[in-house]
């Protein structure tokens, strides 16, 4: 082995070593919030789920597939479950982990994968007259 | 270099096991410092795959002979790019790309998974440090890739010809990247079956990473499929080869996967199903690894030199792992993997889904099986005995046809319930259009003379039907909604969700895919002749005249890289030209001493390259044999002249000169009068529908993986998040 090769060597050793070791030498100095990050970004992606599931039940209705009523019970069930991931959110990051506030952020998921209330108009031939909110 | 090489797979080695421990025992303990630990722990390991990877990869480029892998899997003929695609043709350089690539992968998932999933990330970052442990110490004490000699010989074996091919270059590192890739969700669900917590969570968090190994894995097959075609000069995408099978198996319990987990995460349901499939997923990906490179099972793609040794590690392995699934699931079926829902009606999407799934595991049933024939054939009767094609599409061929049937059906169909009214509402249409398509297929064309094809035809159409429909629709629901435009419309819908939208894009491409392999196999003309120059032969239709034979000397950096014997083949229909047709067959020289300094250049490796005119309707396909056994004396003779000038003391460089002379004249004499030549024709319907649509289920995919648009998040107006928060808490 040539000293070269032998430097790089012990270098890359002492590097892993440094690398690896490091969390062991900082100690736990961020394990208090890490719990409630975690949930938190669980949370928020199951939130992001929700909608989504909301948004698909309400094309589903739209385009035919399921009659007003059984969108309606789906509905309301789906937002009953959105309610407890919202609630259990606000009980972990109550001012909005993220700075924000939740309501902005949940508003936020809902533009991105879900309904547009506002917007909603008749749909034409096939579909119902009008959406009436369950 | 080679030292530090070796190096980083010791350290790398050292720190799989450390980290292993580290995640698992922080886990346990609560002590967070020690996961952080380990988790780092898999960077590492990363970073040191990675230097390790540069360090042979440019050994390769630069031709350094001092390594033995690349003295024997490269030459100073092999062109660079080949050159940086021969370190995974061998065993070595594949089991270094399959570390390297788990490795960055492994490390991406917990880079885009920080902070979600804490309590099963440590466990599913142990599973991951555990298998990159094992190829870590193949590297080390079996296959490895550093291992040098003092005196570098002169030139290299060279690459094996079959894979000088640009698919090879991308092939096996696509469908590394789908078996490593489809480590990650299999490392998370083993972490979540650790700590009980078997809800969506892990699904949601994994799915990225599940559709990009399905993707991956599948452009990866796609990609093999064409080389087959191209290169192989057997006239076909697909054998049922036992390394293909390997590839596809994961692929299948994927592709169910990726479906019935929609189910859990809107029902709670089919948790053990999943579970399972997704633990089988990763287990078939390892076994696919196994299979390329053990060779165990008789393959033309198994590039196997020591496979015997690593074989049992494998095994090993592979058994460690299904113990394990097993111990995991068993013990978690009825707690954590209890359903919460019921399957409420067989008129329902879940229904769909589940049929979708039961068949797509029968495939893999029967591709297993077939497989792993030989073996269990071995193993009852003590002799082997495989199965051929017939026997696969015997049974795969009809439940393909009920798979592209559900594929239609299953996007129209609601969740929970749905009645037979409603149903053949949303079918009506695209009903409708291929029963039009049957009628025209059966009065225009010849169709109906192979009944499974026809259904085949009559099932795809209906997918592609069902989900153009679904698109319309999607896309008019949306227009009245918000008053865009057509285009804009679409865009729209499918950006909302592009998860479902790629998937009916999918469903596209895949159905294409069916139509075409449905065309190709049925509908073939396909004959083997043995032409003079001037002499014709007619295939479906088709006439191909060998106009002249071709010869020539390639050379690269100086060298002799082959040579390539040929033919010129002008194919008519109706006595009108529609192509020219360039086969050839090259003849790549060996370095085995025993050989005479001609033989050696017409006694190595061969490999075809077919003549190939591709189009929407048909491909015009020929591949040449030439027959160079008249050459084979002269040959002979010429071995002997330089055996004797040799030994006469005529210098290397007239020995060199006279050798070109040689070889140029066994050329001349080829194109001067060349002996018949065998050559295989084809006439292949809709063959290049498969290529066509594997690039449309390439889009979709990529269209289902796309992450959502970030940006649109800031620009929700003030008083509409407020409504909706309003409304989502009242609701």
């Amino acid at each position: 082995m040539d000293i070269a090769a032998l430097l790089i060597v012990i270098a890359l050793v002492g590097l892993a070593v440094w690398f690896v070791g490091q969390p062991l030498r900082r100690g736990a100095a961020a394990r208090a919030r890490a719990a409630d990050e975690g949930r938190i970004a669980d949370l928020r992606a199951a939130r992001l789920a929700k909608y989504g599931e909301i948004r698909d039940a309400e094309m589903d209705y739209r385009t035919g597939k399921l009659s007003e009523e059984d969108w309606r019970v789906l509905d309301r069930q789906l937002r009953a479950e959105a309610v407890d991931i919202l609630h259990e959110l606000d009980t972990l990051a109550p001012g909005g982990a993220d700075g924000h506030g939740e309501e902005a952020a949940t508003a936020a998921d809902v533009a991105q994968a879900g309904s547009e209330p506002e917007a909603q108009q008749p749909v034409g031939a096939r579909g119902p007259a009008t959406i009436a909110r369950p | 270099m080679a030292t530090v090489g070796q190096a980083c797979l010791l350290i790398a080695l050292g720190l799989c096991g450390y980290g292993a421990v580290a995640s698992i025992y922080g886990a346990r303990s609560g002590r967070d410092a020690f996961v952080l630990s380990g988790r780092r722990s898999l960077f590492a390991v990363a970073g040191l795959a990675t230097v390790a990877f540069v360090i042979l990869e440019a050994a390769f480029l630069r031709s350094d002979f001092h390594y033995t892998v690349v003295a024997t899997h490269s030459s100073l003929t092999t062109p660079w790019y080949y050159r940086l695609a021969a370190m995974w043709s061998s065993q070595e350089g594949s089991l270094l790309l399959w570390l390297f690539l788990l490795a960055v992968w492994s490390s991406v998932a917990l880079v885009l998974l920080r902070g979600r999933l804490r309590d099963v990330a440590p466990y599913a970052t142990a599973v991951q440090l555990g298998l990159a442990g094992f190829f870590s110490g193949l590297l080390v004490f079996t296959a490895q890739p550093f291992e040098t000699v003092p005196v570098a010989p002169s030139d290299g074996i060279g690459l094996n010809p079959l894979l000088r091919h640009p698919s090879m270059m991308i092939h096996p590192v696509m469908l590394y990247s789908g078996y490593t890739l489809f480590s990650v969700p299999f490392a998370f669900v083993v972490g979540a079956l650790v700590v009980r917590r078997v809800d969506a969570e892990w699904i949601r968090a994994t799915r990225f990473f599940s559709l990009a190994a399905w993707l991956c894995l599948g452009f990866g097959i796609i990609l093999g499929a064409r080389w087959s075609y191209s290169e192989l000069g057997w006239g076909g995408y697909w054998a049922w080869d036992p390394v293909e099978n390997a590839s596809l198996l994961p692929w299948l319990t994927g592709t169910a996967f990726l479906h019935s987990v929609m189910i859990q995460e809107k029902r709670g349901m089919l948790k053990i199903w999943n579970a399972s499939l997704v633990l089988a997923t990763g287990i078939l990906a390892i076994l696919g690894t196994f299979l390329v490179r053990s060779g165990i099972l008789d393959s033309i793609h198994a590039f196997v030199e020591e496979g015997n040794t690593i074989a049992w590690a494998f095994t090993a392995l592979i058994s460690v792992l299904v113990v394990l699934s097993v111990y995991l699931v068993i013990t978690r079926r009825n707690d954590v993997l209890r359903s919460e829902a019921r399957l409420d009606s067989m008129f329902s999407r879940e229904a769909a889904f589940l049929a979708n799934n039961l068949v797509l595991v029968g495939v893999t049933f029967v591709v297993f099986w077939g497989t792993f024939f030989p073996l269990i054939s071995e193993a009852v009767t003590g002799s082997k005995a495989a199965v051929g094609p017939p026997w696969f599409d015997r049974y795969v061929v009809p439940l393909v046809l009920i798979l592209v049937l559900l594929s239609g059906i299953g996007p129209v169909i609601a969740w929970r319930r749905t009645t037979v009214a409603r149903l053949w509402g949303t079918v009506r249409g695209p009903v409708i259009f291929s029963a039009v398509v049957a009628a025209l297929l059966l009065v225009g064309t010849n169709a109906a003379q192979d009944t499974e094809s026809l259904i085949l035809f009559l099932a795809a159409t209906f997918a592609i039907a069902v989900a153009v429909h679904e698109l319309w629709r999607g896309m008019r629901a949306r227009q009245l909604m918000t008053g865009e435009g057509p285009p804009r419309a679409l865009v729209g819908l499918v950006r909302r969700n592009r998860r479902r939208y790629g998937g009916y894009i999918v469903h596209i491409g895949v159905s294409l895919i069916f139509i075409g392999v449905a065309a190709s196999s049925a509908f073939q003309h396909e004959r083997d002749a043995v032409l003079r120059p001037g002499q014709s032969a007619r295939v479906g239709g088709y006439t191909y005249t060998y106009l002249r034979p071709t010869a020539k000397i390639e050379q690269r950096a100086g060298e002799l890289e082959r040579i390539s014997l040929g033919s010129k083949i002008r194919v008519t229909k109706g006595g009108k030209q529609v192509a020219m047709l360039s086969p050839t067959r090259g003849y790549y020289p060996t370095n085995a001493p025993m050989l005479g300094v001609l033989s050696r250049y017409f006694i190595g490796d061969s490999t075809s390259e077919v003549g190939l005119k591709a189009g929407w309707r048909r491909d015009l396909w020929i591949a040449e044999q030439p027959h160079i056994s008249n050459l084979m004396p002269i040959v002979r003779k010429g071995d002997a002249v330089f055996a004797k000038a040799a030994a006469g003391g005529v210098s290397a460089q007239m020995r060199a000169i006279f050798l070109g002379q040689a070889l140029n004249g066994l050329v001349a004499r080829y194109r001067a009068s060349a002996p018949p030549a065998q050559f295989r024709i084809i006439v292949s319907p809709l063959t290049g529908w498969i290529w066509f649509g594997a690039m449309i289920v390439l889009f979709g995919g990529f269209v289902a993986i796309w992450p959502a648009p970030g940006a649109a998040r800031g620009l929700v107006r003030a008083r509409y998040t407020a409504r909706v928060a309003r409304d989502l808490s009242r609701a």
